[in-house]
This record gives C-alpha cells, structure tokens and sequence, in this order.
C-alpha cells in the first residue's frame, strides 16, 4: 500500500477518534459558551453562581430570539461552586464550556469570609485559562452579572475595559494566576478591583471600577481610591500607561499622560533593621495646563512642572506606603519578596514575625520625572 | 524498513525534540524541594550531567566511530550484546509507556478534558510506529523541519512574555540547601532517555559526532533554563501549582489581538511526542532485529507498537498507575544502566581487545 494512503489512514484515524463517542459534548451547539462567572456566599454556606452566557441561538433565523437574547444569564445553587455550575445543565441541556469565560466575579460576602474556598475550581480546571481577570463586586457578584444593558455581554464590557486599563493607571487589574500565585506567598496579600454597577440614562445600567480591594491571608481588609490605586500600581511597577493631574504650588492644574514608568525596589539591612529604597522614574508628556495662556513655556517653567509631578507622584507614594506597612502590614507591592531574595537567613529567621519588621522598617521614596513632549502649544524656550 | 546513515544535524534535531517534549513535560510536584530560581539553574545545569553521563560513550566512539554500544559488545561476546539489547529494548519501551502516559496527562486534562483521549491515544501510537517503519532517516529529515517549527514557535511564545517578568517572582538559590538541588538535579537527569538513545543509535549518524553531540547538549540546556526562567520571572508561585507550566505560561501569552497561545503549543507538543515515541520504537526495534537474527525489525516493530498501546490503555486507566510507572527510582536505575553501566562495560571489553 503506497506511504501516502497509510498516513492519511492513520492521521484520519487520530482525527477521527477525538473524543471517542462523546459527539454530544463536542459539538458547539450543545455547549454553553460562559463569559463571566459570578459566586456569592449565602447564609447556608452554600454558593449561589450566576452565569453570563452567550445565546447561540440568537443568530439563528429558525427562532424567535431577538437580539436581547444575546445573553444569557443563569443562577444556579450548590453546595460547591463546582457543582452549581454543572447544574446549568439542567436549565436547556446545554454543557457549560468555561475557555471563553472573560471575568470572575467574587461576592463581598465571599471577599470577607476568604476567597481560596472558591479559587479552588478555577486553578484546577484547565479549561479556565489562567488569565481570566478576578474582581470583587461591591456587593453581590448576581448584582453585576444580572446587568444586561441593551443586549450588549456585560462580561464582555468588564473584559475589555479591564484590557484597555493598560492606558490607565487608576485600575489595579490581576489575572487568575497572579491572584493563585499571591495565595502562595506567605502572607496570601493581593488587590481586586471592585466593580460597581452605575445607573445611566433610562433604565440604562453599566459596570464601572471605582475603587480597589486590598486582601490580606486571603480576606478583604481595606479599600483604596482609584487616585491610590495608581500610587499603588507606581510600587508594584505595574505602570504602563496612564495619565494623572496635580496642582502646581502656584495652585495651577496639568495634567499629565504617562508614556514610560519604571520602579526599582530596593531593600538593606543595615544594623538589623531594614531599608526600603523605592525609586519610580516616569516618562510624561504635558497634556493640558490651566492658565496656560498666561504663562509660557520655558525652561524654568518646565522645571517647576516637572518638581510639582514630582512632588505629586512622591506623595501619594509615600501616603499609599504609610497606609500599607504601617500597623496592620498588608503588602500587596510584595516588598517581603526584596528581604526574601537578598536576605534569605534573615528572612528565615523573622518569618514568623514579618509584619512587625517591615512595619518598623524605612520607606524612602525618591521620583524622577522627565518630561519628553509638551504639546502641540509653542514652546517659549524655541 | 530502510537502512541508511543520517547526518548529525538530522540525529541531532531529532533529539532536540525529544528534549524539549521532556522540558514541556516537566512536572514540578516531582522536584517541590527546590524552589523556583534553582529550577533555572537546573536547567542549565543538564549541561554538565549530560557531558558526565556521555564520557564512556565517547571515549567508545573514539575507536569504533559507527558502530553502537552493543554492536562493541557482540565483537566480544555476542550473549552479552544480546542481554544489552534486551536491557536497552526494555528502557526504550519502558520511556514510550511513560511518554505517551504523559501525553495522555496531559490531552486528557488540558486539551480534551472532558472526554476520553484513550482511543486517539492508541492511534497515535500506532502512527509513531508507521513512523519508526519509514525508519531513522525520514525521521531526522522531519525533525529539522519540526525543529525550525519548534524553535519559532517557543521563542515567539516567550517574546510575548518578555514584559510580563517580575524580578520579585525569583528565588533566592539553594534556599533549602544544596543537597535537595543535587538530589533533583539527579532526578531531572534520569529523564534523559537521549542519552540512551545515543549509546544505540549513534553509530547510524555519518559524522560530526562530537560537535553535533556538544551543540546539542548546550542549545537544549539553554533551551531548558531560558524556558525555566520565564515560567518563574512570569508565573512565579503559580508555576508550582500547574501540572504542566509551560502550557500554562504559554496561555498567558499573548500577542496584540491573538490571545491564548497554548493553543500552538499543543500542536507542538504534540508532534515532538511523535517523533520522541518514534525514535524510541526505531532504536528498540534496530536492537532487537540486530541481536536476533529471528525476528526481523518489521515484527519487532508491530510487537512495540502492540505492546505500547495496550500499556498505555492500561496505565492511563488510573492516575496511581501513572505515579508507579513515572517512578523517579526506576528511571534513575534505567539512565543508569544504558548510559554508564553497559556503555563502562562495552569499554572494559574494547580495551580487553585490543591489549589481547
């Protein structure tokens, strides 16, 4: 028998075989294609799920679907998150396919009580990919993924604005895997933000991130504004893009777009206490200035712009540091990493006792701004 | 089956891939007591064993340049050359159960999760076999074209994932102490079914032995530290959690509107596993048909392919099988034999000869 038929013999056979007999889970139709997941706690301690889903029907000329129906939102209840996802089964047959989901949605309720008891399922089923963004809701997960506004996928919406946040500084946004590998850090510290839902014009409803969530040995602790969530994500070097506004001493507004940030983290031990030496240097160009017509922009000028920036950047550094290893430590920047790396006996030995040391520890902040465009505006100093 | 010489480019490329299919595959729950960063240096580290495990084979190619390790032996004493064919046959076989037991890990949890891979598995195997039977050219012909596809594929992965290192995800070295490092570094060696390979079907390759042999050894620890160090820099603590980091990491790369590139990696991942099973199943076959001269490569080749598949349908029927049969200890005994015992053997009996 020639080679050629052979090998397509057995490559159709490899093909064929996929999936054994099991056609009814393989075939699209019968899936359900989840986008976002939500999970609240209730008073039994059993989870309730609410699922965002994609109507495959929608598009199908052969039902009376409209394009409401574009989503698809269940509510489900078990013992275990697990199991009251499988139970959308039951509602039209359909098996959930969870590689599509975009977002999961923690309850407050879950948030205050400890997040691991629902992690679990994510972390161990690989059909989650490890980069689905988690936030917390303000309240209820149901709240936030009940929103339907105008058929658009509200997990969807949450998704890209979350992506997009990469141009904004303001929003602190951990994927599955970052959330799972803070859980196995010693002290489990790590942020989510937390989604809020906004009414708009008529019955109009759409999702928006106010604020972020500190979590500290897995449990909600504290929130930050999203003015700190920037401070915050200067420490983590997390920094991509951005803008960010202050007043001048002389009381003027600017406002600045962030083009490059990077933060060096630094730690010393000297006579048994620890230094922390934190240096952020940001790109910026200069994209609006109040009053600017008065004044023009010279050397002197750009100067006194670049030390307000400066300034501005240092201190709310500096109030996000104090409120983060002041008495009730929760490092979310991951600064016990910097002792752990350069100082392992040291770190050894104060394991136990971590919270304490690094709340008796130095922060010295230092911000270097360069400031690289100022706008289309003539420049005096030409 | 066509017996021909292949170049060292081609035998090395072939290995090249079975390397990297143990690289993909590398499990971290085998090696928790070290941590993250040491993993890194393990990987660069193989270097070194690999180098220290291949002395005696060198120092026998020296004098007998094409000929393999048992073909040494029988010019001394064919019943021991039969023994070490059988012994090699056996570690060939044992590699394929455990690489296609992997496979099956890692369809059946990863890639088609929620059906039975069982049946497609079995078909593969017989495919690797059908590729063994075109013999060892046809696969190094392959494999410099799966290389090149391998090559672009990883470093195009990683280069997405360059922006996503965070220095703190890294450990300080040996934080648990050496000892637990060389124990893993003894353990992360026992995989090393190349070795093997080498000993048994060196002697196939036309030249450039030595240079192909130090290129490989070098590109594929480099290979295996640079991809270490993106599962740390990247995934950090979470890469201890996964049962295949890799696969992982590469679902968390993306690149400008493409997101999830697990999905090529698996197409890699899967055809390494080809021509890894393959070899395996060729230089089992070659050995056996080469000793006795009863059973011809064609039957050995079906009675490997038979026994694999029906060993995989077996082991993959439980994942406590899979943990006796992935046993660190008998691969440690299995490198052990086929790259220093038999090979320090096939020495001692060259030298006999040629003071005789």
């Amino acid at each position: 028998m020639p080679k050629s038929i052979i090998t397509a013999i057995l490559a159709l056979a490899v093909l064929l075989s996929i999936g054994g007999n099991e056609i009814y889970k393989n075939d699209i139709g019968n899936r359900l294609i989840i986008q976002g997941i939500g999970i609240d706690l209730e008073e039994d301690n059993s989870y309730t799920v609410t699922v965002q889903a994609i109507n495959t029907n929608a598009q199908s000329a052969s039902t009376n679907e409209t394009v409401e129906d574009t989503v698809k939102i269940y509510k489900v209840s078990g013992m275990t998150v697990q199991t009251a996802i499988k139970r959308i089964f039951e509602y039209e047959g359909h098996i959930p396919m969870y590689s599509q989901n975009r977002i999961i949605v923690i309850g407050k309720k879950i948030a205050e009580t400890g997040i691991y008891s629902v992690i679990d399922f994510f972390a161990r089923d690989a059909d989650n990919g490890p980069s689905v963004y988690v936030a917390m809701a303000k309240d209820t997960a149901a709240e936030i993924l009940e929103v339907t506004s105008g058929g658009e996928i509200v997990a969807k919406n949450i998704d890209l604005a979350l992506q997009a946040s990469e141009y904004e500084a303001e929003i602190y946004k951990p994927e599955l895997y970052e959330v799972i590998r803070e859980y196995y850090s010693e002290d489990s510290c790590f942020a989510l933000p937390v989604l809020y839902v906004n009414e708009e014009s008529g019955d109009k409803k759409s999702i928006r991130v106010k604020e972020t969530a500190l979590f500290c040995d897995g449990k909600y602790n504290s929130s930050l504004t999203r003015s700190e969530t920037a401070a915050l994500n200067f420490l983590c070097d997390d920094v991509y893009n951005g803008t960010f506004a202050f007043k001048t001493s002389e009381g003027e507004k600017v406002s600045m777009n962030i083009v490059e940030s990077e933060t060096e983290r630094k730690v010393k031990l000297v006579n048994g206490a620890l230094r922390f030496s934190i240096k952020i240097s940001v790109t910026v160009d200069v994209a609006e200035i109040y009053d600017g017509k008065e004044k023009e922009v010279d050397l002197k000028r750009l100067e006194e712009l670049k030390n307000g920036a400066q300034d501005y950047l240092k201190n709310q550094a500096g109030e996000l540091t104090g409120k983060l290893y002041s008495e009730n430590v929760c490092d979310v920047p991951g600064y016990s990493r910097l002792i752990y790396q350069k100082y392992p006996s040291f770190y050894r030995e104060n394991k136990e006792n971590l919270s304490a040391v690094m709340s008796e520890s130095s922060y010295s902040i230092e911000v270097s701004v360069k400031i690289r465009r100022v706008g289309h505006e003539n420049l005096e100093v030409l | 089956m066509t017996s021909s010489k292949l170049s060292s480019f081609q035998f090395f490329s072939l290995l090249f891939l079975t390397r990297l299919l143990t690289i993909f595959t590398y499990i971290p729950a085998y090696t928790k007591d070290i941590l993250l960063s040491d993993m890194v240096l393990m990987g660069a580290l193989q270097c070194v064993t690999d180098i220290l495990l291949l002395l005696p084979v060198y120092f026998l190619f020296r004098k007998s340049e094409n000929k393999s390790v048992t073909e040494i032996i029988a010019e001394r004493s064919p019943a021991a050359a039969k023994a070490a064919a059988v012994i090699y046959c056996a570690v060939f076989l044992y590699f394929t159960l455990t690489t296609v037991s992997r496979l099956d890990l890692f369809a059946g949890t990863i890639v088609f999760s929620e059906t039975n891979v069982n049946y497609t598995l079995i078909f593969a195997v017989l495919s690797c076999g059908y590729g063994a039977y075109l013999g060892i050219e046809a696969l190094g012909r392959g494999a410099v074209l799966m290389l090149v596809l391998a090559a672009a594929t990883v470093i195009f992965v990683l280069a997405t994932l360059t922006d996503d290192i965070d220095t703190l995800n890294f450990t300080p070295l040996f934080y648990n102490g050496a000892a637990p490092f060389l124990k893993t570094l003894v353990k992360s060696a026992s995989r090393s079914v190349e070795l093997a390979v080498i000993a048994a079907a060196a002697g196939e390759v036309k030249d450039g032995k030595t240079k192909g042999c130090l290129i490989w050894i070098i590109t594929s620890a480099a290979a295996a530290a640079l991809i270490f160090f993106f599962e740390a820099g990247v995934m950090g603590e979470f890469t201890s959690t996964q049962l295949f980091p890799f696969h992982s990491l590469a679902a968390i790369a993306d690149f400008s509107m493409f997101r999830r590139l697990d999905s090529i990696i698996t197409v890699v991942w899967l055809l390494c596993a080809f021509f890894k099973t393959a070899l395996l199943f060729y230089c089992a076959a070659r050995l056996l048909s080469l000793h006795f001269k009863r059973i011809s490569f064609n039957a050995a080749l079906a009675a490997f392919s038979a026994v694999s598949a029906a060993g995989c349908f077996y082991v993959t029927g439980s994942i406590n099988r899979f943990v006796i049969l992935d046993s660190s200890t008998v691969k440690t005994i299995s490198i052990f034999l086929c790259a220093l015992l038999i090979p320090v053997t096939a020495l001692i009996l060259q030298r006999r000869k040629k003071y005789a």
